[in-house]
């Protein structure tokens, strides 16, 4: 099976780095953004199966991007995990809307990152195969 | 008698008055004693025939006393505060006319409004998203190793390194914020007299010499001029100077140059400071939010570090603690000219 692809977007490069040598110590394929504008291209070009993305960015914010991404045909259906330092900056009302599949407050553990991504990207294999 | 009132004339009205009322304003003035009140009370009392009003919490501090004939007032000794205690003779005669108006020195002038709750809720998650920033990366880099996830010795020490240096960037915000804080609400006691600027700024530039030269960056000064005093607080513009100065030197490339001129407008009043560099320069939509709090320019963050507090802190210093104002031109690709003008100090903005 081929490798899971990840797309990690945040402005912050030590965070992205991070995330990426867990991720790819655990069997998954990493690309990454700093920007909103730079996460939509890639989204679009890289089809990953699922997107990590910050809230708080210059320029797009988290919720801009996960709102163009449900607008185009090509990435309207990837799942999306936020990670917020903002405490309720994301209301219950717009997590649906967007159809965020999970929010995460930083900081936060990449143990559990990982195991969130596990799970979703399981459920939509088991869905997809039902 | 002339030694007691010297004594008292040294002896300054503070910023912070807390409340109280005015029989315990006679006991400390009769004991020639130095008075703290609260700056954001407001307290009032009528005089014979007139009221002060209430005026909440938008003028600036002022008392007034009233000297009497026995049964009327008929003289006021004004005193703002920056004053100074002056004896009155017959203390009992004015227990309950004294009129004393606050207000917050800082930040507010006045029409200006108090923050708004939803205002107050946007800075603090602002100030508590920049906290949490580093502080991410120093617990997901712990986890990391705590778990075993880094095989080489080369990762290992680089995860070290980024442990370290945000823990230290932590540090360098929490003191900034603080610090910003301080200001902004007027915990700091601004302590104004005619100040050099050329002398201040001479000062500053011996410490950013060496900081320069690492980076090969020439820095202009000029020839010392008179009549350049302002009315300030040293340490806050010291503090200003440095601000713009270390901005310069971390955003200029190796090789380039700095300049920082004073002058002197007699017919406005004022005094100029301006630091120009050769830096990397504020692209046009972003220039008016470079004093905002935590502000970085965008293409400019890979440059150096920063808080996105130092700019702020300026702005508040010289525009909030001083009437000052701040400005900055700029071009990327060619450089920036930072500034900042004061009142000069002359004797009626010293007496005032």
């Amino acid at each position: 099976m081929a490798e899971r692809k990840v797309l990690v977007v945040d402005d912050e490069v030590h965070i992205i780095h991070v995330v990426a040598i867990k991720l790819r110590n655990n069997g998954y394929e990493v690309i990454s953004a700093e920007n909103g504008d730079e996460a939509f291209t890639l989204a679009c070009e890289e089809k990953p199966d699922i997107i990590v993305s910050d809230y708080q960015m210059p320029g797009m914010t988290g919720l801009e991007l996960v709102r163009k991404l449900r607008q185009n045909e090509t990435t309207k259906d990837i799942p999306v995990i936020m990670l917020t330092a903002r405490g309720f900056a994301v209301e219950d009302k717009e997590k649906e809307e967007l159809d965020i599949s999970e929010l995460l407050s930083k900081p936060f553990s990449p143990k559990e990152l990982l195991r969130s991504i596990d799970d979703i990207l399981y459920q939509r294999t088991v869905m997809r195969d039902k | 008698m002339d030694t007691n009132n010297e004594r008292r004339r040294e002896q300054r009205l503070r910023y912070h008055w807390p409340v109280w009322f005015a029989e315990d304003f006679n006991e400390a003035l009769s004991q020639g004693q130095m008075v703290d009140v609260s700056s954001t009370a407001a307290a009032f009392t009528c005089r014979k025939d007139e009221h002060y009003p209430y005026v909440g919490q938008h003028l600036t501090a002022r008392f007034s006393v009233p000297r009497f004939r026995p049964g009327e007032a008929f003289d006021m000794a004004n005193f703002t505060r920056s004053g100074h205690i002056c004896r009155v003779d017959d203390i009992n005669q004015f227990s309950r006319r004294v009129a004393v108006q606050f207000v917050k020195p800082l930040p507010f002038k006045p029409g200006e409004q108090a923050d708004s709750e939803s205002e107050t809720q946007e800075r603090l998650a602002a100030v508590s998203h920049e906290l949490k920033t580093p502080l991410a990366s120093i617990s997901a880099y712990s986890e990391m190793l705590v778990d075993g996830e880094v095989d080489d010795e080369q990762t290992r020490k680089e995860f070290y390194s980024v442990i370290q240096s945000q823990a230290k960037r932590l540090n360098r915000l929490i003191e900034d914020i603080l610090n910003t804080s301080r200001i902004e609400s007027g915990l700091i006691k601004v302590e104004k007299e005619p100040v050099s600027l050329t002398i201040l700024i001479e000062e500053q530039l011996q410490m950013i010499r060496s900081y320069a030269k690492e980076k090969n960056i020439e820095i202009i000064g000029q020839k010392p001029i008179v009549f350049d005093q302002v009315y300030a607080d040293k340490d806050m513009i010291s503090q200003v100077i440095v601000n713009l100065l270390s901005n310069a030197v971390k955003y200029t490339p190796c090789g380039g140059s700095i300049k920082i001129e004073t002058e002197v407008d007699e017919i406005a009043g004022l005094a100029r400071v301006s630091v120009t560099d050769t830096g990397v320069g504020i692209p046009e939509d972003e220039i008016e939010h470079v004093f905002d709090k935590f502000y970085r320019v965008g293409a400019n963050k890979k440059q150096a570090e920063g808080t996105g507090l130092g700019l702020n802190l300026v702005k508040q210093i010289i525009e909030k603690a001083h009437d000052g104002r701040v400005f900055v031109t700029s071009k990327p690709g060619v450089g920036s000219t930072f500034g900042f003008e004061l009142p000069l100090a002359t004797a009626e903005v010293v007496k005032a």
